[in-house]
């Protein structure tokens, strides 16, 4: 169970969030859509501590922090609480696949080396990539970087893991297998925060829908309810405009 | 002196020869002196610590910016008449420092740079699934960077030996000073120089070698 | 008579093993020896074969410390590195033909003369375009760096039309392959790379200023005293015919007398 209340982040004096609040419950996926530049990826990586927030109180799992008086400790505390998945996907360039995805089990979570790479196996069984176990990432298409770096947040075992517009940076031919694995993890219930600009898949998974705009949360609630009836003329003017360009849900 | 005298040159090739382990041990010497010194400042810089940065910065700006030569004399005979205990020094010592200072400030820009290039992205990465600052550069970045600045610090490692041949100057007898006499004995000048030359040639040639093996071991692991 | 100028045996090893700050062997022998540097590329008065230092330099100073009653050590240098080594304290003098002039009276403390010499105008063998100092007007001219040879050709009425080359080493060489017209050096040296080395050279005229050299020590109480017992060394070994023996047996002239 996550809570995060009053989370606010400010670069150059401009706050970017302002003043966030959002509880989360275990099992729920949860995804933010809103135009550019609002402050989803923002709270994303504050939620890992990527950037430093100027002010809130997090709640992740068993750990309760004041961003304001957050040690070293605390910030690797609430890291291991939430797992990332990159836009770029981020993968280390001199590790495997299956060293990608054991890394943080044996140099954060002390496993040994064998029972990590059994669980990273077994992870990428999961994501269907066992037979890419021993590839460096320069050798994997896109689609299949995204699936190990997922794979990585997995192991993670966090309290959830953080989407950060996770299909935006994949050629049109990989986007459905990635978000084919993340509809896998939310139909196991894992906990997930997705920035996206994927509406069907906002539709499809998603318990909740967050709509933000400059740095707030407009509105937020079932997709249905969201995309059907939006009650916010900002909510209704952005899937207006961002529908044009997709099929899927219509406006109410 | 039409022909070689390629007696002389086999008798004179065991007597260089012995000079040989000298000017590798300062430059070995030198190098590894050289890489701890170059990878505290690249670090400096890197982490931009306060302080420390700039005087890192005039350091680097210093030893870049003046010949070898002019920092070994200013060493080895400049100093010590101003701070009595820097004649306790011997040449050996002071071409070692005056290596590792040297080539440190060239290293240091090398490594910040292979520093700098490993992908942003990657530190986020390692940060975000927990690591600390020093296993994220133990695990993630280092050994990319290393793959990186190899070359160029190898590169370095032949110029320094190269650079050894400056110790004369310090009265050290290394395989250059050797050379020198040598010839000035047998006025053979050409002979000399030429058996010098493939001495270092042939170091050099294996190290350049050695230098393949170790590049193709580290690129390896980043092309399957 | 000669010296092993191995480094491994001496020096090497036992340094780099002990760390930076070693101290090297002549300072540990400071208080005992008399130290004294010397380029060993200067034939031949200091010069190497076979591994080992050689030369009237050589001769001399060893002849000089056993009359001292005291050990003499050797240390080589790139000639432009010796005059350092002197004043950081790393060797008590230089045994390398130092001619007295004005700026070094000015700054050392010399022994009086112990070879009488002159300058000399070398070119390569054929060469009827110079046949003196006087002819060495638009022509290149090489002189060793630190040498006093550069300061005499200064001299000259016609300096400024002479292309004086400064060189760290090899200049008879260069003036054998024709890269520069002439070089100057001392006679006594001139002559004994002309008779003894495989190089295309001849002498060009006769000696055209007077030179004296000496032995050069530090101007402090500490090197003028050293001055002082080497300079009595030096005397009395011209007194017994050491001096002269030695010359007579590297030049086949005894050019330590005026």
């Amino acid at each position: 169970m996550i809570q995060i209340a009053n989370l606010t982040k400010r670069f150059a004096g401009t706050a970017v969030l302002d003043g966030i609040d959002l509880d989360i419950e275990q099992g729920e996926i949860i995804v933010v859509i809103g135009p550019s530049g609002t402050g989803k990826s923002t709270l994303l990586r504050c939620l890992n501590f990527l950037e430093h927030p100027d002010a809130g109180q997090l709640t992740l799992g068993d750990l309760q922090v004041d961003v304001t008086r957050a040690s070293r400790r605390d910030i690797l505390a609430a890291r291991r609480r939430t797992a990332f998945v990159f836009q770029n996907y981020a993968l280390f360039a001199n590790k495997t696949a299956l060293e990608n995805i054991a890394e943080g089990l044996i140099i954060v979570n002390r496993w040994p080396k064998d029972k990590a790479h059994a669980r990273a196996r077994e992870i990428l069984e999961r994501i269907g990539l066992a037979d890419k176990a021993d590839a460096y990432p320069a050798s994997l298409s896109g689609g299949q970087q995204q699936r190990v770096g997922i794979g990585r947040a997995m192991a993670a075992q966090a309290e959830v893991i953080l989407f950060d517009e996770p299909t935006s940076s994949l050629d049109p031919e990989w986007v459905e297998e990635v978000l084919g694995l993340m509809k896998q993890l939310a139909a196991e219930r894992q906990t997930m925060l997705v920035v996206t600009h994927e509406m069907g898949f906002a539709q499809d998974v998603a318990d909740r829908v967050v709509f933000m705009e400059g740095g707030r949360i407009v509105e937020q609630g079932p997709p249905a309810q969201l995309f059907q009836s939006p009650q916010d003329p900002r909510t209704r003017d952005f899937l207006r405009k961002v529908l044009a360009g997709q099929p899927a849900p219509q406006p109410g | 002196m039409s022909v070689l005298d390629l007696d002389y040159m086999l008798g004179l090739l065991p007597i260089l020869l012995s000079y040989l382990p000298l000017t590798l041990q300062m430059a070995a010497a030198g190098m590894v002196l050289a890489l701890a010194l170059a990878c505290g400042l690249a670090v400096i810089r890197v982490l931009k610590i306060p302080g420390l940065n700039a005087a890192t910065m005039l350091f680097i700006s210093f030893f870049r910016g003046t010949p070898l030569l002019v920092q070994l004399f200013l060493f080895y005979y400049g100093l010590p008449q101003l701070l009595d205990f820097l004649t306790q020094i011997n040449g050996i010592t002071a071409t070692i420092m005056g290596l590792t200072l040297h080539f440190s400030a060239y290293m240091a820009e090398s490594i910040r740079a292979a520093i700098v290039g490993v992908d942003r992205s990657q530190t986020e990465a390692a940060l975000s699934i927990g690591m600390t600052n020093a296993q994220l550069m133990r695990r993630i970045v280092l050994p990319q960077a290393t793959r990186v600045a190899v070359p160029t610090l190898m590169n370095y490692f032949i110029d320094m030996i190269k650079a050894t041949s400056l110790a004369f100057t310090l009265g050290v007898t290394e395989l250059m000073g050797a050379t020198q006499k040598e010839a000035a004995g047998s006025f053979l000048y050409f002979e000399a120089f030429v058996t010098v030359a493939v001495i270092y040639w042939i170091v050099v040639e294996l190290l350049a070698w050695g230098q393949r093996r170790l590049e193709s071991r580290l690129n390896k692991a980043y092309s399957r | 008579m000669g010296r092993s100028l191995n480094p491994v045996k001496n020096i090497a090893l036992p340094l780099l093993a002990s760390g930076l700050l070693a101290t090297g062997p002549a300072q540990a022998e400071q208080d005992e020896s008399l130290r004294v540097g010397m380029s060993g590329g200067y034939f031949p008065f200091t010069f190497v074969e076979q591994d080992t230092l050689k030369g009237f330099e050589v001769d001399v100073m060893e002849a000089v410390a056993e009359q001292m009653d005291t050990e003499v050590v050797f240390e080589t240098a790139n000639f432009s590195g010796l005059f350092g080594m002197l004043e950081s304290g790393r060797i008590d003098t230089i045994a390398n033909q130092i001619t007295i002039t004005e700026e070094r009276l000015a700054k050392y403390a010399f022994t009086e003369p112990y070879v009488y010499d002159g300058a000399q105008v070398v070119v390569k063998e054929g060469n009827t375009s110079i046949t003196g100092v006087e002819d060495l007007a638009g022509k290149s001219v090489a002189v060793n760096l630190g040498s006093n040879f550069e300061a005499l050709l200064r001299e000259l009425p016609y300096a400024d039309d002479i292309d004086i080359r400064t060189y760290e080493s090899n200049i008879e060489q260069d003036t054998a392959l024709g890269r520069v017209d002439a070089f100057v050096m001392d006679r006594v040296s001139a002559s004994q790379v002309i008779k003894d080395k495989p190089l295309p050279l001849q002498l060009a005229g006769e000696t055209f200023s007077e030179i004296h050299n000496a032995l050069p020590f530090r101007d402090t109480e500490q090197g003028r005293q050293l001055r002082d017992e080497v300079g009595q060394a030096l005397q009395t070994l011209r007194d017994n015919g050491t001096l002269a023996d030695i010359s007579e047996r590297w030049f086949g002239s005894d050019i330590t007398q005026p």
